[in-house]
């Protein structure tokens, strides 16, 4: 089955958590990658981290005695999501810029 | 200096209560502790935070809404008090006042999910509204078949009046709920 789409919220979290971050981290590490675009809410980025460490794409870090912050990194299998959601975007703007033409654009 | 408030808001006014705790709070008034018709309130400076009260799914010490409230003090949110019903459990909630008011939820399926929470809960109530005034207009007919009305008609008027008010605030919900729910099919 294809891979269905991911939320822009859930491809810029896997995307932040390349690196082991924690959520105040990934909340800031989305704001930049979007330019301020995407405010990711506390809830939501909850909400997402769960499912996500359900789907076994992220993992939550062993947690550090130094710093009470659960941190999350994302997985093997997390990655394979990522790269294949690439391409899925690869594919709606290369028809979108075939179609439309690079002019439109 | 700590100053005690009794007030009491439905559980569907939570929005106002949420907006009268601000309203303290900008006048220097800022909430530590709460209960389900009492508000204790300590000095602050004048609008230094803001609050928020969030009703939530399973009980305040479940692993899940502990898990939760970790997570938000994680941020610098930190939680002031709760009060528990059957089920679910409403947060406070207190944040640095930034002058932009907090946004729980980003997207439209965690904004439908929260509205489902208070939305479900409204519906159990008044399931459990209706049978206390089916038992009470009973027991008022048999009281006044036998000649003794009671105060029990009160109560009658009563769950007939929470009735109505339940009623009216869950069309509301369900209205947003299905404006958010139409969002959604265009956008995420």
């Amino acid at each position: 089955m294809p891979q269905q789409a991911l939320t822009e919220a859930v491809f810029y979290i896997l995307l932040s958590l390349i690196e082991p971050l924690h959520g105040y981290g990934i909340i800031q590490n989305v704001g930049e990658l979007s330019g301020g675009r995407i405010k990711l809410a506390p809830g939501t980025l909850y909400g997402a981290l769960n499912s996500l460490v359900d789907k076994g794409w992220i993992d939550a870090l062993p947690e550090n005695p130094e710093s009470r912050k659960k941190e999350y990194v994302i997985t093997g299998a997390g990655k394979a999501v990522l790269k294949d959601e690439i391409d899925r975007l690869a594919e709606l703007v290369d028809n979108g810029r075939k179609i439309l033409g690079e002019g439109l654009i | 200096m700590r100053k005690t408030e009794h007030k009491l808001f439905w559980l569907w006014e939570l929005p106002k209560e949420e907006a009268w705790i601000n309203d303290m709070a900008s006048h220097g008034y800022g909430l530590v502790d709460v209960g389900r018709i009492r508000y204790e309130f300590e000095d602050i400076e004048p609008g230094k935070f803001r609050y928020k009260s969030l009703f939530l799914k399973g009980s305040y010490t479940s692993e899940k809404i502990r898990d939760f409230i970790r997570f938000m003090e994680d941020m610098g949110i930190m939680n002031v008090g709760h009060v528990s019903y059957p089920g679910r459990t409403c947060v406070y909630f207190r944040y640095e006042n930034t002058g932009e008011e907090l946004e729980v939820f980003s997207d439209l399926d965690s904004k439908i999910e929260y509205e489902k929470t208070m939305s479900s809960y409204l519906v159990f109530a008044g399931i459990l509204n209706l049978f206390a005034w089916i038992y009470n207009t009973a027991v008022f007919i048999m009281n006044c078949i036998h000649g003794h009305p009671t105060f029990i008609s009160f109560l009658c008027i009563i769950n007939l009046g929470l009735a109505i008010a339940m009623a009216i605030a869950l069309v509301r919900i369900n209205r947003k709920i299905k404006k958010l729910t139409q969002e959604r099919e265009i956008h995420e």
